[in-house]
């Protein structure tokens, strides 16, 4: 009697020949096991679907394609490239802008709502929207006070 | 194109005609194509990397040594460079600019009798092409060189540069994991 093991090997032998050949044995263990059974079908449908796969065809032109691209041997992507680096150059330059403009959109908007002088983070008042320090103006006292000291509690050596 | 007339074409390339590659092209640039587009799942992409093929293929023809076969070479340059092309960002994809050719397709024969039988077969066939960009690009080359080229076991062990056992391996892998993949399309 055949086993499991054997007839898995049989099946795919039996696969290779697209099913021509179907070992008598196996055909035997097949009516008796429905976990080979199963694996038979499977196999079976997935030989189908690549027998119904469709197989594509060069587009029309691809040799002139190709031969044009061999004779422009000093730019290997002859039209292309220069014209994706265009492309990335565009979205990086529209990128910067964007990011430039809501900048200073923000700044002069929210600043202007926020007042001169920032709110402190501390909880003393307010939420801090935005810094904006000038050279001459002094700086604040969650910049020059304890944070920079690094006197921290609970840890310090 | 036979061993033959594929040195023959090399001769006539190494001996200055040009125009010998041209037919090198046009004889294998069907196949090529086909693997492209199995390998990366889309017409533009399969196009742009069949071109780059024929270019490397071009620029190292002159190196090439009978073993392995030439066919076998090529292969060896497309699978390259579509698992280069895979590796890139998706993004990129749309940055390239190569003409949009029409993309012709030879519908399998159809041995079942009613149009509702062809309608299934037709749907097998697009579940199989889904099913294969599911799997690992590892796996996808070999099925793809086994059941869509029609490759043999030993074939494929040249053009890839593993043993014979490897291949039937990651078929092997490859069988169970579309199986599986194919009946999730089905239900």
């Amino acid at each position: 009697m055949l086993k499991c093991i054997e007839s898995e090997r049989l099946i795919t032998d039996a696969s290779e020949s697209g099913f021509r050949f179907v070992d008598s044995e196996l055909f035997e263990h097949l009516k008796t096991c429905e976990r080979c059974a199963a694996e038979l079908r499977g196999l079976k449908r997935l030989r189908a679907a690549f027998e119904s796969a469709p197989r594509y065809r060069a587009p029309c032109r691809m040799t002139e394609r190709v031969m044009r691209r061999i004779y422009c041997q000093a730019d290997p992507r002859p039209g292309s490239m220069p014209l994706s680096n265009l492309a990335a150059a565009f979205a990086l330059v529209f990128t910067l802008g964007a990011g430039v403009l809501s900048g200073t959109f923000l700044a002069s908007n929210v600043m202007a709502e926020a007042g001169p002088a920032p709110a402190r983070i501390d909880g003393s008042g307010g939420t801090l929207l935005a810094y904006s320090g000038g050279a001459s103006d002094p700086a604040p006292d969650f910049i020059t006070g304890d944070y920079l000291t690094g006197a921290e509690d609970g840890n310090e050596r | 194109m036979d061993v033959k007339a594929a040195m023959d074409f090399l001769e006539r390339f190494r001996e200055g005609d040009a125009s010998a590659f041209e037919e090198i092209v046009r004889a294998h640039q069907d196949r090529i194509y086909n693997l492209c587009r199995y390998m990366l799942g889309n017409a533009r992409d399969a196009e742009d990397a069949a071109q780059d093929v024929f270019v490397k293929a071009y620029r190292s023809l002159r190196d090439f040594e009978p073993a392995p076969s030439f066919s076998a070479w090529l292969y060896r340059i497309a699978v390259n460079t579509c698992i280069d092309y895979r590796r890139k960002t998706p993004f990129l994809s749309f940055l390239r600019f190569s003409a949009d050719g029409q993309e012709f397709s030879i519908e399998p024969r159809s041995t079942l009798p009613s149009p509702e039988r062809s309608y299934e077969s037709k749907a097998l066939g697009t579940a199989i092409e889904r099913s294969l960009s599911r799997i690992s690009a590892r796996l996808r080359t070999v099925i793809v060189l086994k059941e869509i080229e029609g490759l043999s076991y030993e074939e494929i062990a040249a053009v890839l540069g593993i043993s014979v056992g490897t291949v039937k391996s990651r078929i092997s892998r490859a069988r169970d994991e579309l199986k599986r993949l194919l009946k999730d399309f089905e239900r």
